[in-house]
């Protein structure tokens, strides 16, 4: 007998298959494949594979797209079992499939999360739920001599915690998509409760780099990991652990800290420290909720980082703010201009600027620029004219990250102006968050 | 009868005088009253969003489904089954019992089953959702702002409540507590149990049933938290 039951290749199969690798995580595909593969295994094993209703297309249609209410294309504004069940419908009735079995793989979609309900509306909505149900352990036994095999095709990818954070991000949009009394509204709530979950490596690679990103767009200095660069950030290596533990991760909707724990001489480890690795907060509710769980962890007497940025809020959040000491300030954020007219409109600036910029640059050449800008966004351009402020390019590659101001610049000679000209560049530059230099090369 | 505060006519097929008595012979008064409730609430509800009886709906399976929607809770309905579907299993075999055919039978099997099914029930149906409104009203207060001014008060007083919300969590809790697979977890029947039998309460059915506005009052012998 085969180990693997084999995928459907009809068309719609093929379709419905394409629909959720575009628009899923690989751990929820592969958590949809194999839904299929047990919903198969078990109509085997009960001996319905010869019933009237027992359609394999169907059967692939409902499980494979059964989440497609937690992927890209689920707008949030209901239960993603009913974003995916439409989703699953639109895509049958494009393959003029019969308005009759549109209807049967919409209803198992919409109550595969619903016990003692989805089993009994016939065979395709038992099957799907029964082989989503395995997936998660329910009646594994059945299919026991399949199992291996199966995983070594479709590994799990930490399944459950990757779609867990997928039903919670899609319940977290609206309150229609998050009811009382419902997997996605209970998962909600328990998340809401808590926000912040403790997880290993290997559960964490898909969630990371997006609120990594997110971090990055809002940072000035923020820099871009490629996947190379997140391979070697989770890398278990001698040299990254120096000694200390595995990496944890502590996982918020908005941020996340990825932190070890380093033993003291202490053999109980009462006085153990927490070495910050990875500190990215999109929100304050993330950075208070990730702090509660960080200044509550068991035996840790100390909690060390040098990826805090100075602006960060956590001494307004103690009641004794001298417990947060600056042991060190670490410099590794700099700019060096080339294209200063892409690089000034890039930015926005707090206050409206018109100003005329000489900038002396000895590798490249001197010129004068026109900055007009202020808060909505500004543009730049090469000039002839007299400029209203002359500065070295270094202390423009210092200022335009928005962390330096121009004042202190002036007050070390590398910029120089009239007063009032170079009091409005200072509000101007400054930016509302600090620079922070998150990754390091 | 005439005056919108006071349209309290039901359906009077042979069915649903049938269906009306079912009920009443089986169901303490509180679900009875309830049920009955419920089915005028959907059908002010269903007219409030501007659907009419017979054009976008079918008035007599509202009817039928609101009426037989608790009779999971009953003694007679009680089985191995979540109250839901051991009530849309009673309430198909009536209506097969009286020649009604297989895809009505559908229809309020699925209205039933589905009641306490938030989010998924409005999408089945006409019928479904108007039920789903209905009971959602009378037990929780959705959309009450949308009934017409003194149309509970007039209801409430020729059906009273008998504080619906807690008589009918004793007794779906008893059920569970009684045959725990009549709870499977993140149900509303496994909801009820751990809040009646408490273990951990979380976000509290009577929460729900306060903010109702209904003031359905604890019965003597309801634990509160």
């Amino acid at each position: 007998m085969r180990t693997i039951p084999e995928l459907p290749t009809d068309p719609i199969a093929s379709a419905a298959l394409e629909l959720a690798r575009s628009t899923e995580s690989e751990s929820v595909l592969n958590h949809s494949v194999r839904s299929y593969l047990w919903a198969v295994l078990l109509a085997e094993h009960e001996n319905v594979t010869s019933d009237a209703d027992y359609d394999p297309v169907l059967l692939f249609a409902a499980t494979v797209m059964h989440d497609l209410g937690v992927g890209s294309r689920a707008s949030g504004q209901q239960r993603f079992e009913i974003e995916g069940a439409d989703l699953a419908a639109e895509l049958l009735v494009a393959h003029a499939v019969s308005n009759n079995d549109v209807d049967r793989v919409w209803e198992a979609i919409a109550i595969h999360t619903s016990p003692g309900i989805a089993e009994r509306r016939g065979l395709l909505a038992y099957l799907t739920r029964e082989g989503i149900g395995i997936d998660f352990g329910r009646q594994a036994d059945i299919v026991r001599n399949q199992q291996q095999a199966i995983h070594a095709h479709y590994p799990r990818l930490a399944m459950v915690r990757s779609l867990v954070d997928a039903i919670v991000e899609h319940a977290a949009r609206s309150e229609a998509a998050a009811p009382r009394y419902s997997i996605p509204g209970e998962l909600l709530h328990e998340r809401r409760q808590h926000g912040v979950t403790r997880m290993g490596t290997d559960e964490v690679r898909d969630l990371l780099p997006e609120r990594y990103e997110r971090w990055r767009r809002m940072t000035p200095g923020g820099l871009d990991r490629n996947d190379k660069r997140w391979k070697l950030q989770l890398l278990e290596r001698a040299w990254s652990r120096q000694g200390r533990s595995e990496l944890f991760h502590l996982v918020h909707a908005d941020g996340y800290v990825s932190y070890r724990i380093a033993r003291s001489g202490d053999a109980l480890g009462h006085r153990n420290t927490c070495a910050i690795v990875d500190y990215v907060v999109c929100t304050p509710e993330a950075h208070a909720a990730l702090w509660s769980i960080l200044l509550g962890m068991d035996l840790v007497a100390s909690i060390e980082s040098n990826k805090i940025p100075l602006d960060d809020p956590l001494p307004h959040l103690l009641t004794d703010p001298r417990q947060v000491t600056t042991t060190a300030l670490t410099d590794g954020l700099w700019a060096r201009p080339i294209d200063i007219t892409a690089l000034l409109a890039a930015r926005c600036y707090a206050v409206e600027l018109d100003v005329v910029i000489g900038v002396r640059d000895p590798q490249l050449g001197d010129a004068a620029y026109r900055l007009v800008g202020g808060p909505d966004g500004a543009s730049c351009a090469r000039v002839g004219a007299e400029p209203d402020v002359r500065c070295e390019v270094s202390a423009l590659g210092a200022a335009v990250l928005g962390g330096v101001r121009v004042t202190e610049l002036a007050r070390a000679g590398s910029v120089r102006g009239d007063a009032p000209v170079l009091t409005r560049l200072d509000r101007g530059f400054l930016a509302d968050v600090s620079p922070q230099f998150g990754t390091y090369f | 009868m005439s005056s919108p505060t006071h349209r309290i006519d039901l359906p009077d097929s042979e069915l649903a005088r049938a269906a009306k008595q079912f009920v009443y012979d089986v169901s303490p008064a509180f679900v009875a009253h309830h049920s009955l409730r419920s089915y005028l609430f959907g059908r002010e509800l269903a007219a409030a969003k501007g659907l009419q009886p017979d054009v976008d709906y079918d008035d007599e399976l509202v009817f039928l489904s609101c009426m037989l929607h608790d009779l999971g809770v009953t003694e007679h309905g009680n089985g191995d089954q979540r109250f839901e579907v051991d009530g849309a299993d009673v309430a198909a075999r009536f209506l097969r019992e009286h020649g009604v055919p297989e895809a009505r039978v559908s229809t309020v099997w699925q209205a039933i089953a589905l009641h306490t099914s938030v989010g998924l029930a409005h999408r089945f149906g006409a019928e479904q959702a108007i039920t789903h409104l209905g009971i959602g009203a009378d037990i929780v207060g959705n959309d009450k702002h949308l009934l017409p001014s003194g149309y509970a008060d007039h209801v409430h007083a020729a059906w009273p409540r008998h504080d619906l919300g807690y008589a009918l969590a004793e007794l779906i809790a008893d059920q569970v507590q009684a045959n725990p697979q009549k709870g499977p977890p993140l149900t509303f029947p496994g909801h009820l149990h751990q809040l009646m039998y408490p273990v951990t309460p979380t976000v509290t059915w009577f929460e729900v049933v306060g903010a109702a506005g209904w003031n359905d009052r604890p019965r003597a012998s309801t634990t509160t938290p």
